[in-house]
């Protein structure tokens, strides 16, 4: 399975790429949490991930689809 | 109401007389009068809004000039506030302008809030926008937000009719996030981001349209592309007591010359370079209060920060601008520059002696 992922803001910045294709072995919110830190060192616990277009709660793991849309973003302080 | 100024607006279906009599009703609290707040500001007076607040306790540099637009050179080194309050009054004397020179903070925020219908924020550090959504959900008022990270806008409209919160949203804060300052901003884009900002109050206060409620838009200037994504309550408790325990920590720490000594850091002079007297000490660093918002504070997070300056007013402002930075080992000396000068050519005496 592969999927597509969107990266906004400084989470773009640390992955240095605006989009990717993830791993073939990324297949949960889970697994995808542990990518972007291993990879990116990307603290997850501030991100928010977007499966769809919606915000989903980090707390339960849910099973991603190929044809899911994927974002992840962080709260920008600037103004 | 002198409705030819209006009639434009008027002529809209969706606002009519009607709608302005409610834009004239309304009253709306402007947390900040840097780049958003100059781009919404002059909109939401001109559009016949009955009264606006305005908080900030920031003094005009020269590096606001590009994008905070009511700013002219003249201007550098008033109170924010006051500039704003005179511009906008010549764009529509009808509005009440309402402004506050300082900053928000545990202690003003509560009576504030209860005195207007709608919360904007216009500021740009994340852990003042815990402080604004906590007080806003106290208040039980609406709170427009938006912010941005270089070429990328978030606009999000919090606590509207019970919906989601800025909490919801993000529950965690992040330990650093990058203020323009730091991160770059083009002039254009924090425009961009407030005018959804005035634009999503006028649809709060006409009642048309889709609010951004439990929606965040993220808008990519440099693409043209904007995203829209959902989110959902999330249960959180905030009492006033809680509140002030969460907000009220913000209080300086002092220290004493000889402890910070013993403990080892950086002694941060927060006055003008030419103040006098001059001082020669070890782990000694300029770096004025006027200049905070335009040059990288000079010291890495996590070492130790002692902050002076002539009377301890400059250097409490300081410490509470380094800790919305979310520096954390920051303290403010309990001794001066006048002791401190003292007590250094005291030492370098005894040196000679000896």
């Amino acid at each position: 399975m592969t999927l597509r992922v969107k990266y906004f803001g400084e989470v773009e910045e640390r992955t240095g790429t605006s989009d990717e294709v993830l791993p073939k072995e990324v297949s949960s919110l889970v697994q995808l949490l542990d990518f972007l830190r291993t990879r990116y060192g990307i603290e997850t616990e501030t991100i928010k991930v977007a499966v769809n277009h919606s915000l989903v709660t980090m707390e339960n793991d849910i099973a991603l689809k190929e044809t899911d849309e994927l974002a992840i973003l962080s709260p920008f302080a600037g103004g | 109401m002198n409705n030819q100024r209006y009639i434009r607006q008027i002529t809209l279906p969706q606002v009519g007389e009607s709608g302005q009599q409610k834009l004239g009703e309304a009253s709306v609290l402007v947390i900040g009068a840097g780049g958003l707040g100059n781009a919404l500001l002059p909109y939401l007076v001109s559009s016949g809004i009955g009264r606006v607040g305005i908080i900030d306790g920031d003094m005009v540099s020269e590096s606001n000039l590009h994008r905070q637009v009511l700013f002219s050179r003249e201007d550098v080194g008033k109170s924010k506030v006051e500039v704003v309050k005179n511009k906008l009054q010549v764009i529509d004397p009808s509005t009440s302008i309402e402004t506050y020179e300082e900053y928000l903070a545990a202690e003003n925020a509560l009576e504030l809030f209860k005195r207007y219908d709608i919360i904007v924020d216009a500021t740009d550090r994340v852990p003042v926008r815990y402080l604004i959504n906590d007080a806003a959900v106290l208040t039980g008022k609406p709170f427009v937000h938006a912010a941005l990270y270089r070429f990328q806008v978030q606009m999000s409209t919090f606590n509207f009719n019970n919906g989601p919160t800025y909490r919801c949203l993000y529950p965690t804060a992040p330990r650093t996030t990058q203020s323009c300052a730091e991160a770059g901003v083009m002039p254009t884009t924090v425009a961009l981001a407030g005018m959804l900002q005035a634009n999503e109050v006028m649809k709060v206060i006409l009642e048309i349209g889709d609010v951004s409620s439990g929606k965040l838009l993220l808008w990519d200037t440099l693409s043209n592309q904007q995203h829209q994504f959902t989110f959902q309550s999330k249960e959180q408790h905030i009492s006033e007591e809680l509140f002030y325990q969460r907000y009220r920590s913000d209080a300086a720490e002092m220290i004493s010359l000889k402890e910070a000594q013993q403990r080892k850091g950086w002694f941060v002079d927060v006055r003008e370079t030419h103040e006098v007297p001059k001082l020669s000490m070890e782990n000694y660093v300029q770096f004025p209060l006027s200049t905070f918002e335009e040059k990288v504070f000079p010291i890495e997070k996590g070492q130790n920060i002692y902050l002076f300056c002539q009377g301890g007013v400059r250097s409490a402002t300081a410490f509470k601008l380094l800790k919305e930075k979310e520096y954390n080992t920051i303290f403010c000396l309990e001794e001066n520059a006048p002791e401190l000068s003292k007590q250094f050519s005291h030492e370098e005496k005894k040196e000679r002696i000896h």
